[in-house]
């Protein structure tokens, strides 16, 4: 489904190009479960951001159904960021303005064309789905940080993803809620949605079907 | 929900920098309106005063002048086919022309010969209400004719004649009491006698007639030559000159106004735009976090352009249109304390209204376009640093 070849990346600092990634290559199949582990400053989260196109890599290709992503339009990322890639972050994944509902319907909400009956219903479901069918109206800063990622996870559910990247969801989390959390996951991989997560923890890193390892920029194994 | 809760949600996150930045082009919007109303205001009021000083438009009959030399000698121009104009006929068709709101004062004049104790002078017959609105100028050592059978004198009149105040004169066998003599003008006025206009029409035995009528018009607001040409329309078989240098002149003073408002009004509308525009800048910085939120789920850089634009013309909307209301308000109360709001009013006008909430909303858009065009220019990958 996506395949990523031979990807290379470098950041700038202080003048100098600093390689971040040195020629990945990595394959994800239909609801496949892939962890991402490593070293901090290994490159897993820019592996992350590379595979879910929020990062132009310097060289290499990035096929999804066919497509190169790499020569794609930004119309087209568009699209696909908005209807089959879905990303949660470790902070900061929410607009701290709108309601739980509305961060959850955030997506569909890009043009003057109002959010359809259909789509809130449907939003409220998969609010319901991961718990927090009573906090709909809340603000994220009045959420537990276990609640603002199922939040981004609900938004993951009414887009109806292929493939949920997730850089350490949780990184923030105290050892129940990031199990909940793990657990979530997990059952939604199980009604077939495609999970690529970075993380720090070898114990939830066991729970996906494969682990790539990352150190300095390459696949160690 | 549509893309608009999202610049609404963000107004209300932030209450205190929001009314700010609104209270700031507010301010901008209300001192716009205000001044553009009493400039009105006061560019009426100085050009009603200024009508006081002698008329802008002339209507006479239409003549043709006939160059007459025989055998070498220049004998001078004959006026041919003169026709008296008809009072009534005349003040009526001009007062009656789709700027009618526009005629300040209509003086018809009759004039006429005399001899007086062999003295050949100009009898000129005015409407002394008409006459005393154009040329408040006008001093006497006497008084103004208030009866029929009295008569003003021009000071050069007065010298020629031996006669003054309370002296008598008599015309065609009628006498007339002398109630003043003018000061010098300077004009025509000097030369002459002024005496009713029906009391001259019945001296000469011509009902109705008048020689031209001096019309003093209110320009601002509309070219002369508008006010020239429906007076035209209504009275063809006349001439109708407008006082080019008359008209300038009086202009000048009421352009002058309504210029030294509209460039206040510039400063302030830039100083505030570039409010906005600042503010906005700091908003795009502030919210790169926004951004990449937005970039990951799929906001192409037209919806961010879009999203800080609707932020700021949501705030030229709000100042537009409380703006007016309250730059009107203002506007009363500052001519209040001019006293000015015997001579003209403010108009309140729904149109004005709705050109303040559409314009001002397109100058926030448009202050605004830089920091939009920098928040939609930030990668994905830019923003998600900020993450």
């Amino acid at each position: 489904m996506l395949e990523a070849v031979n990807i290379r990346k470098s950041f700038s600092s202080e003048g100098a190009d600093v390689p971040v990634l040195k020629g990945v290559s990595i394959r994800l199949e239909e609801a496949d479960y892939v962890a991402i582990v490593g070293r901090s400053g290994s490159g897993k989260t820019t592996l992350l951001n590379v595979l879910s196109t929020l990062v132009k890599p310097d060289s290499g290709a990035l096929n999804y159904r066919g497509s190169d992503l790499t020569s794609a339009a930004e119309k087209q990322l568009n699209t696909i960021r908005k209807s089959d890639f879905s990303v949660i972050f470790q902070f900061h994944h929410l607009l701290p303005y709108l309601s739980v509902l509305e961060n959850t319907l955030l997506p569909f909400m890009g043009s003057l064309a109002p959010v359809s009956r259909q789509l809130e219903q449907r939003a409220l479901e998969c609010l319901d789905r991961v718990g927090l069918a009573d906090k709909v109206r809340r603000l994220p800063g009045n959420l537990s940080g276990g609640e603002q990622q199922r939040v981004a996870i609900a938004r993951a559910l009414v887009k109806s993803s292929k493939i949920l990247f997730a850089d350490e969801p949780t990184g923030s989390l105290d050892k129940k809620t990031g199990e909940q959390i793990m657990q979530l996951l997990a059952d939604l991989h199980g009604e077939g949605l495609a999970i690529v997560m970075v993380t720090h923890e070898p114990a939830y890193a066991d729970l996906a079907q494969r682990t790539i390892e990352l150190e300095d920029g390459v696949i160690a194994h | 929900m549509n893309i608009v809760t999202i610049p609404l949600k963000n107004m209300r996150r932030k209450p205190t920098k929001t009314l700010l930045l609104l209270l700031v082009f507010l301010l901008g919007v209300v001192s716009i309106v205000a001044l553009y109303q009493v400039s009105l205001v006061v560019g009426h009021s100085l050009e009603k005063k200024l009508t006081a000083f002698g008329a802008n438009i002339v209507v006479k009959p239409s003549t043709e002048t006939l160059s007459v030399s025989y055998g070498g000698f220049h004998m001078g121009d004959m006026l041919l086919d003169v026709k008296e104009l008809q009072e009534a006929e005349t003040t009526t068709a001009i007062r009656s022309i789709q700027l009618n709101d526009r005629i300040s004062v209509v003086a018809p004049k009759l004039v006429n010969m005399f001899k007086v104790d062999e003295v050949a002078i100009a009898v000129v017959g005015v409407r002394w209400e008409e006459e005393l609105g154009i040329k408040s100028y006008w001093a006497t050592n006497g008084a103004f004719p208030q009866q029929p059978d009295q008569i003003l004198l021009g000071a050069l009149a007065a010298r020629k004649l031996g006669l003054g105040a309370g002296d008598t004169l008599t015309l065609q066998g009628h006498h007339f009491n002398i109630s003043g003599v003018l000061f010098e003008t300077g004009s025509d006025d000097d030369s002459v006698i002024l005496m009713d206009l029906s009391k001259l029409q019945q001296l000469v035995g011509q009902p109705e007639a008048v020689s031209f009528v001096e019309v003093a018009a209110l320009c601002a607001g509309c070219p002369i030559e508008d006010i020239v040409s429906q007076i035209q329309t209504n009275l063809p078989k006349t001439s109708v000159i407008a006082l080019q240098n008359v008209v300038n002149q009086r202009m000048s003073s009421v352009r002058f106004v309504q210029k030294l408002a509209l460039s206040i009004s510039l400063v302030i509308l830039v100083t505030a735009s570039a409010m906005v525009g600042i503010s906005m800048l700091s908003a795009v910085n502030e919210r790169k976090k926004d951004i990449g939120i937005l970039r990951s789920l799929g906001y192409g850089q037209s919806r961010i352009f879009l999203i800080f634009c609707l932020e700021a013309g949501i705030i030229g909307l709000l100042a537009g249109s409380i703006g007016y209301l309250a730059g009107y308000a203002i506007s009363l109360k500052a001519l209040e304390y001019l006293s000015l709001t015997d001579v003209a009013r403010p108009v309140f006008s729904i149109t004005q209204l709705g050109v303040c909430t559409l314009i001002f909303p397109l100058i926030t858009i448009l202050s605004a376009l830089y920091p939009a065009w920098k928040g939609s220019s930030i990668e994905p990958s830019q923003a998600l640093v900020s993450l």
